[in-house]
């Protein structure tokens, strides 16, 4: 499965309480990407909260922007991208 | 029997079942390898819902199957076309709530999977919960239950795995055998664990066939009689006596050892795969010997292709050629075609004593079906050896109709040239007889190949003689295809649409269902392509309702493409994303992908989404083979494509050098023409084109956007207006693209309007490369003017602290975009060109 890197902006800035209501509202994501088996992994959020850079694994660039609707999340650009970390080379062949 | 270990199946069935029963009717598959217990999972979930009307159907194991056999267990009639007989099943299950099953659908015939298709697309509507046993292992990538598979939602599939070693010690509780040592010698399978602990001896057998041997080996003589002719005749208890020739004495015994169970109308195996390591255990007299007797006890059924089965096995050529092309006949008229070919190539194994015009005829019709199935290879060999008994006979006109075939079966292979040149020759050895059916029928075929290569002219000439033939002859049938293909290039041609709403009409009257779907096709694409979105709505609709309730999916498929290719004219990115995925899911799919392909890659293009170029590089892949005019679309998307990630060179190399004024599609020749002018080609000669193209090309960029716009086409309005160099049209431009959302073309204007002087206008992502005159990155400027002082690659490299490679990859870069033979000839125009040498 592909991934890619999302980036998004919130000009009103993001906004997740940390309360059940919070919670709730991630599980809904989660829930709508699993009907398109795109999945979030995880997500930074810039200081002032306005730009978020979120790792997705799924199908396509139309399924993450798919789901980016259904939980009306804006979507500026999408990039495929790989995991590179200090250790990659000492897996290496 | 136990049921171990197979709550969280029955609690998915229930489920299903629960759903099924409000309303939301469905069919779920249950998948598992052989003996894994799927038959006993569904047996045991039928009799939990006792209070539904269940019906229960099998496929059988025969080598060729009775075509739709399972319609015969549901109570459902066969007679008929397939479409009433297709409705009918939809009638009978559909009936109130039902649970119906059917077996084994791994060995389903053709017509039976295409009912499964059927039945999955139309159960939603009813309260009847379908349920379809098969094994999961014995289905490589291209078996056609596939197809059915492809369509089934994960959550609509049932898996049954092998027992765990808690399972297997819970069935071995009370025997003697170690249920560690028995897990790993049956890996788990349940029918394997019981077959071993029924046998009753300790040691366990290294196969399922030697447990099932080691089980009925201590029948008696006539215990084994009864199992060997149930074997091979199967169950039916007075087809058993029949090929006994006596009350079937044994079967008591055979019932008390639990080697055969009671069923409907007589007895059965507990499992196919006793059957079969009965079966595969008689000696080869005694087997063909049974089977003759199971042939003479079973004469004058209706269950045709068992017939052909049991006359091969038992030897007998006259029964095999009385049985076997019946068999054929009635499979095709059911729509399997698969099996319709197997039963003929079983006739043509025994057909050495008959007279070479017959064996001809039985080639002819294996290779038609085999045509109809996708197996060239198999056709063309047929159609050459049938070529061969027809040229010994001196029968021309065979001889010629038949190179007719070979030839669409070639076209069907992709060997072009050898399609054309059989179709030549299929002509002018017509053309000696007193012009006929054979001969019309080859003029269409000539104009459809002509057309698909997008030969209009001979298209237009073989499409009106057939036209003229045909009519001569008075055959309406006739008229259909010839009709439709000059219909469809007139449309290209944009001569009108007269005639193929002529063929339309004429496929309706006395066409095949998928003439009328190649009407539809041509008249929605043509419509599509001159924008005419109302008409091209209309076509779209017609053509993809009667596709879709036929299952004619490649017809269908290529609708979809262009209803994304539609939406994408119209700036409806949501709709075009989820036609061409619905297409580009579609295991059969092939050909019909490219449009598909070009509408998604020019949606991703334009959004400025990633991976454009694999769809692209696999359409390039699909029409290799193509003339050039026929990968125009495709260049021109590339070409845009280029265009939009600021690569123009790119985007010019793509447009190639066809002359625009050449090309008869007259909107390619429009679209191809703008994208010229856009990366800045010279402007050549390119013939009438349609008006928003000419507008455009003459500087009235306003004008041509009005009419995008007046034509519903939002993202081409904003790339006319794009061409403009008034700020006002280009802030327009902007926000238009904006609004869709579509970000390289933002960009693009937006730098456009930065060099213009305006203000105000966000500055976007990697600006400096298309600033520069030359189309140079930053970095490769900076090596330009280290060229440009006369030094080496490696003095470069240490410079700019790269490799030497590196900066061998940047010099031929410069070189290119320059134009450029050599670093000395870039060197001399750095130097000279103070400017150009210049980072920006």
């Amino acid at each position: 499965m592909p991934r890619y890197l999302v980036e998004r902006t919130f000009s009103e800035g993001l906004g997740i309480p940390t309360s059940e209501d919070g919670a709730r509202s991630c599980l809904s994501v989660v829930e709508n990407n699993a009907e398109r088996s795109v999945t979030w992994l995880h997500s930074y959020v810039t200081e002032d909260r306005r730009k978020t850079f979120c790792v997705y694994d799924g199908p396509s660039p139309e399924a993450i922007r798919r789901t980016a609707a259904r939980n009306g999340l804006p979507v500026d650009s999408i990039t495929p991208i790989r995991v590179l970390d200090p250790y990659f080379y000492f897996y290496g062949p | 029997m136990t049921l171990v270990e197979r709550g969280a199946q029955l609690a998915d069935l229930d489920h299903h079942l629960a759903a099924a029963v409000a309303g939301a009717g469905r069919l779920v598959v249950v998948g598992g390898e052989a003996g894994v217990g799927k038959t006993v999972l569904v047996q045991r979930f039928a009799a939990d819902s006792d209070d539904l009307r269940v019906l229960w159907a099998a496929c059988d194991g025969f080598s060729t199957p009775h075509p739709l056999g399972p319609l015969d267990d549901l109570g459902v009639s066969s007679e008929g076309t397939q479409r009433e007989v297709f409705a009918a099943a939809l009638d009978t299950l559909g009936g109130g709530p039902t649970l119906a099953v059917i077996e084994d659908v791994h060995w389903a015939d053709e017509a039976t999977l295409d009912l499964l298709l059927y039945l999955g697309r139309r159960l939603d509507r009813t309260r009847t919960l379908l349920v379809a046993t098969y094994r999961d292992d014995e289905i490589g990538v291209d078996h056609p239950l596939r197809v059915v598979l492809g369509e089934v939602d994960e959550a609509r599939r049932v898996t049954v795995r092998p027992l765990s070693i808690e399972g297997v010690r819970t069935l071995a509780a009370g025997s003697e055998v170690d249920p560690v040592e028995l897990c790993r010698l049956t890996g788990g399978n349940p029918f394997f664990v019981t077959e071993v602990l029924a046998a009753g001896d300790t040691g366990v057998p290294s196969s399922i066939t030697d447990a099932v041997l080691a089980r009925v080996a201590p029948l008696g003589a006539e215990a084994r009689a009864v199992l060997d002719a149930a074997a091979v005749a199967g169950g039916d208890l007075s087809l058993l006596e029949r090929v006994l020739g006596e009350r079937p004495l044994g079967l008591d015994e055979c019932l008390a050892a639990g080697v055969l169970r009671s069923a409907a109308g007589g007895v059965a195996f507990r499992h196919e795969l006793a059957r079969q390591a009965v079966e595969e255990a008689l000696d080869p007299v005694g087997r063909v010997d049974l089977h003759a007797r199971a042939l003479a006890a079973l004469r004058g059924s209706s269950d045709l292709a068992r017939l052909a089965h049991h006359a091969e096995q038992a030897r007998d050529v006259e029964a095999v050629l009385e049985y076997a092309p019946a068999a054929a006949k009635r499979a095709s008229k059911l729509g399997g075609h698969r099996e319709a070919a197997e039963q003929y190539a079983r006739a043509l194994r025994f057909s050495d004593r008959l007279p070479p015009e017959s064996v001809a005829k039985l080639l002819e019709s294996r290779a038609y079906q085999c045509y109809l199935t996708e197996q060239v290879d198999e056709a063309l060999a047929a159609q050459t050896e049938a070529l061969e008994l027809y040229r010994a006979a001196g029968n021309r006109l065979k001889e010629g109709d038949m190179l007719r075939w070979i030839s669409r079966s070639q076209y069907r292979a992709a060997q072009m040239d050898e399609a054309r040149a059989s179709a030549r020759t299929a002509i002018s050895m017509l053309e000696e007889h007193r012009p006929g059916v054979e001969l019309a029928l080859a003029y269409a075929h000539m104009a459809q190949c002509a057309q698909v290569d997008l030969d209009f002219e001979s298209a237009l000439q073989w499409g009106e003689r057939a036209i003229a033939l045909s009519t001569d002859l008075g055959f309406e049938t006739l008229l259909v295809d010839p009709t439709i293909t000059v219909g469809i290039v007139e449309a290209i041609a944009g001569m009108g649409t007269a005639r193929l709403h002529r063929g339309l009409e004429l496929a309706l009257d006395h066409g095949t269902d998928d003439c009328v779907g190649r009407a539809y096709g041509g008249l929605a694409f043509a419509a599509v392509r001159r924008k005419d979105g109302p008409a091209a709505e209309q076509w779209l609709a017609a053509g993809i309702e009667h596709t879709a309730e036929r299952d004619l999916d490649n017809r269908r498929l290529y609708l979809l493409g262009w209803r994304a290719a539609l939406a994408l004219q119209q700036g409806r990115w949501g709709d075009a994303a989820a036609d061409a995925t619905t297409v580009l899911n579609h295991p059969h799919a092939r050909l019909t992908r490219v449009w598909a392909l070009l509408a998604l890659a020019a949606l991703r293009a334009r959004v400025g989404d990633p991976d454009v170029w694999p769809l692209l590089d696999e359409v390039a892949e699909l029409t290799g083979g193509e003339a050039p005019q026929k990968r125009l679309p495709a260049l021109i998307i590339r070409a845009e494509a280029a265009y939009l990630e600021g690569d123009v060179d790119r985007a010019r190399a793509e447009l190639g050098t066809v002359p625009v004024s050449e090309l008869l599609d007259r909107w390619i020749a429009g679209t191809l023409a703008v994208w010229r002018r856009r990366v800045g080609c010279e402007r050549s000669e390119t013939g009438s084109i349609p008006e928003p193209f000419e507008l455009e090309l003459a500087g009235e960029s306003v004008e041509a956007a009005e009419w995008w716009e007046g034509h519903g086409c939002p993202y081409d309005t904003a790339m006319s207006l794009a061409q403009s160099d008034e700020e006002s049209d280009l802030r327009r431009s902007y926000d238009a693209f904006r609004a869709l959302g579509a970000r390289p073309g933002a960009a693009i204007v937006a730098r456009k309007l930065r060099k213009l002087g305006a203000r105000g206008v966000p500055r976007g992502p990697r600006g400096a490369t298309r600033d520069d005159p030359a189309g140079l990155t930053r970095r490769e400027r900076e090596v330009l003017a280290l060229l440009g002082e006369g030094r080496t690659n490696a003095q470069i490299a240490s410079r700019l602290v790269i490799s030497e490679k590196t900066v061998g990859h940047h010099v031929s870069s410069i070189l290119r975009k320059l134009g450029v033979r050599s670093r000395y000839d870039a060197a001399k125009l750095a130097a000279q060109d103070r400017e150009l040498a210049q980072p920006t």
